[in-house]
């Protein structure tokens, strides 16, 4: 990805990201949005492991980042 | 918006007073006047609601020479420039209307002409050289268009019920189109609830002629295949949608001899296309709102909340249980096909306010869910995907209570319910999966219908539709398809229907749609599916493009599927005469559609619970059977389907009077 497309990207991860209150549901809204954009399967070792904490969104898209 | 009507015959002189009695169904489509064209061979009637060239607009309309002939119900809304275009190529113009228009275009380009319209429309055109009579139809299905051959003659007509005026044509229920309707909420076109009768698909054209019957399709909802599309910014996407909505309202509102007003639901898509008209006209604009005295259907603190800070010189009627069970048995006359939901019932009292307020033409935001994926199932598709990548995932299910506040507030039941519904079928290679859910659970209804009418279900409705799904169906994103089988299903059979043109032309009101402008479906079709759907945002680019003209409330607000009262309306407080007539089981016996003892057992459960408690399944179970039973009463058992004054028809032209050959 170039840096233009990424913070694009970034910009609409941002979006989707802030409306959830619950950090479980809001990290697997932003990878549902990543997995339909990017078109790839993040692992199910790392969504079953999600934590309920807001560091879940940031391993959901570590994990994206790392599939593409 | 007008009624049309007409015959083509092969060896006899068309009946005029067949026609006269098929134009007289039609005068709440066109109160405004009546007139027809007659040859040798073909018939015209024509029922008029006049709104552009009021004077000059008379119809059927022909050309130059008279050898081309139309009788049109619609607007074509880019007729200024089209007339334009065809003057510069050399046709001669007598009125200023858009029917002309239509004319000279068949005469110019023919079949394409029908790419070339931004509008709305159903059209018959009779052009003697060729000795072809088309039948088109716009490409969303607006505005109807039947036909059926009886002893070698074609009849078309706006109306199930004109056709059924010649005695000749078969009335009986079509057991297909049943098993379609209890599967998609309505039928799919070329088929009715009826044999024999069928409607021209939208998008498409039918000729006839000398030769073979063939339909010729012009339009085609197709969308891009799908790419891992990351370049396109929400902005400019956002920026391209704004530029058409407002060029495509504007038109709308703009194009009319007669003052428009907007319909304001509550929701964005109303206040989209009202906000651009007080922001990008000079209009002082009326609005008109459905309330409802059952808080839980009522929106009404939204719609005060858009017409106070558009300005709007606002109206509105609260309708009641009871209300709808009043005019249930008018609704279904108009809709002329059974139905799931009572939901037309209230849009058919709005159109009678806007109608007793004088108005005549409404611009409403309907389109916008299936053009920018609005509703619930396209959330409810997106998530099952989600799940369905790995469906042995103990946490990715959990992403079904992303889907409605209720789920997280009832943590025990949301997974059992999960699981029951939105877990079935989760094949992501199945090209219907985001539908097979709802069409699974609404076709359990086909277990009411009576073992000899079952029998006589051909196909699997199923089945039908996605042999119908276009061959590069299967490279679209699965947003796309699942636009694709809302666009072929339930826009055009049931939202634009059922409960659009019937219940607007009850009262003779126009709907204008905004949404359903030809350049803004294909851009919408264009958009990356993301900026459509958001995550599991919906319409986010809508709300993107208008952010700073809608007010916030509405922005905001999660989305309210339109809905209303169903059994509750019959059984809440007291049932109306006419229900226990039709549901009585020697009525239900007679039509021969629904087992007679489910039945009485369905209603014994709704009297039980006064329509209260009654599931989701039974109240669309009630409603097809108290809908269907009523099609009967009046469209089948009643031998005087057409019965009305037949309308002073003014000859426009009588080929046969002026050779003096008939009669």
């Amino acid at each position: 990805m170039t840096n233009e497309v990424s913070r694009r990207l970034w910009d609409e991860i941002a979006e989707v990201a802030g409306g959830r209150a619950d950090p479980l549901l809001r990290a697997l809204e932003v990878a549902l949005f990543l997995e339909d954009s990017l078109e790839i399967t993040i692992p199910v070792e790392i969504i079953d492991a999600l934590p309920g904490e807001d560091r879940a969104t940031e391993r959901v898209i570590e994990a994206g980042a790392e599939a593409t | 918006m007008c009624g049309i009507c007409g015959m083509r015959t092969t060896d006899i002189v068309p009946d005029l007073d067949l026609l006269a009695r098929m134009t007289a169904t039609l005068s709440h489509r066109g109160p405004d006047g009546a007139g027809y064209y007659r040859d040798s061979q073909v018939a015209l009637g024509h029922a008029r609601l006049s709104i552009i060239d009021l004077a000059g607009g008379t119809q059927p309309m022909t050309n130059e020479d008279g050898t081309v002939w139309v009788t049109f119900n619609g607007e074509i809304f880019n007729y200024i420039e089209l007339t334009r275009e065809l003057q510069s190529r050399g046709h001669t113009f007598r009125t200023r209307s858009d029917t002309e228009v239509i004319v000279h275009a068949w005469e110019e380009w023919g079949l394409d002409c029908f790419t070339r319209f931004n509008g709305q429309w159903a059209v018959a055109i009779w052009d003697r050289r060729t000795r072809d009579l088309v039948l088109s139809r716009d490409p969303f299905g607006i505005l109807p268009l039947h036909f059926t051959r009886v002893r070698g003659r074609v009849l078309f007509a706006s109306d199930i019920r004109s056709l059924f005026c010649d005695a000749e044509v078969p009335r009986e229920f079509d057991p297909d189109g049943f098993a379609e309707t209890l599967t998609f909420w309505s039928t799919v076109a070329p088929r009715t609830a009826f044999t024999g009768v069928r409607q021209v698909e939208p998008g498409t054209s039918v000729v006839f002629g000398e030769g073979a019957d063939y339909t010729h399709r012009y339009w085609e909802h197709a969308y891009p295949a799908e790419t891992a599309d990351t370049r396109s910014d929400i902005d400019t996407s956002a920026e391209q949608l704004r530029e058409a909505l407002i060029d495509a309202t504007r038109l709308r509102f703009e194009r009319s001899d007669v003052p428009v007003a907007a319909y304001l639901s509550g929701g964005i898509d109303s206040a989209v296309t009202a906000a651009i008209i007080t922001r990008y006209t000079d209009a002082q604009l009326r609005t008109y709102s459905l309330r409802f005295s059952e808080g839980e259907y009522d929106e009404g603190s939204f719609q005060h909340a858009v017409s106070r800070d558009l300005g709007t010189d606002h109206q509105e009627i609260t309708v009641s249980g009871s209300d709808i069970a009043a005019v249930f048995p008018d609704v279904v006359r108009h809709t002329q096909t059974p139905i799931l939901r009572a939901g037309p019932a209230p849009m058919f009292l709005l159109s009678r306010l806007v109608h007793d307020s004088g108005h005549k033409v409404v611009v409403t935001g309907e389109g916008s869910d299936e053009m920018l994926a609005g509703y619930d199932i396209f959330r409810e598709a997106a998530v099952r995907r989600f799940w369905a990548r790995q469906p042995e995932s103990a946490v990715r299910g959990r992403a079904v209570e992303l889907l409605y506040p209720w789920m997280q507030r009832s943590p025990n039941q949301a997974p059992a319910f999960a699981r029951s519904f939105f877990a079935r079928n989760l094949d992501p290679d199945d090209p219907l999966m985001s539908h097979r859910p709802r069409w699974d659970s609404t076709a359990t209804l086909q277990g009411m219908l009576t073992a000899d009418f079952a029998a006589r279900i051909g196909a699997d409705p199923v089945d039908g539709i996605r042999e119908r799904m276009p061959s590069a169906s299967g490279s679209w994103h699965p947003l796309s398809r699942a636009q694709w089988l809302e666009h072929s299903t339930l826009l055009p059979g049931y939202v634009l229907s059922s409960q659009g043109d019937r219940m607007l032309m009850a009262h003779s009101i126009e709907g204008r749609f905004p949404f359903l402008d030809p350049n803004v479906a294909r851009i919408a079709a264009q958009l990356p599916p993301r900026h459509k759907l958001m995550g599991l945002d919906e319409k986010h680019v809508l709300k993107r493009a208008f952010a700073d003209i809608v007010p916030s409330p509405v922005l905001n607000r999660p989305k309210q599927p339109y809905r209303a009262p169903d059994a509750s309306s019959f059984f809440g407080s007291g049932t109306p005469d006419w229900l226990i007539d039709v549901l009585a089981p020697d009525a239900v016996r007679e039509a021969g559609v629904f087992q007679p003892e489910i039945v009485r057992k369905l209603v014994e459960k709704c009297e039980r619970a006064r329509g209260r408690t009654i599931g989701n399944a039974d109240n669309m179970r009630l409603l097809a059977v108290l809908s269907t039973q009523l099609l009967y009463r009046d469209m089948i058992a009643d031998k005087h389907v057409a019965a009305g004054k037949p309308p002073i028809l003014v000859r426009v032209r009588d080929e046969l009077d002026r050779l003096g050959t008939h009669e």
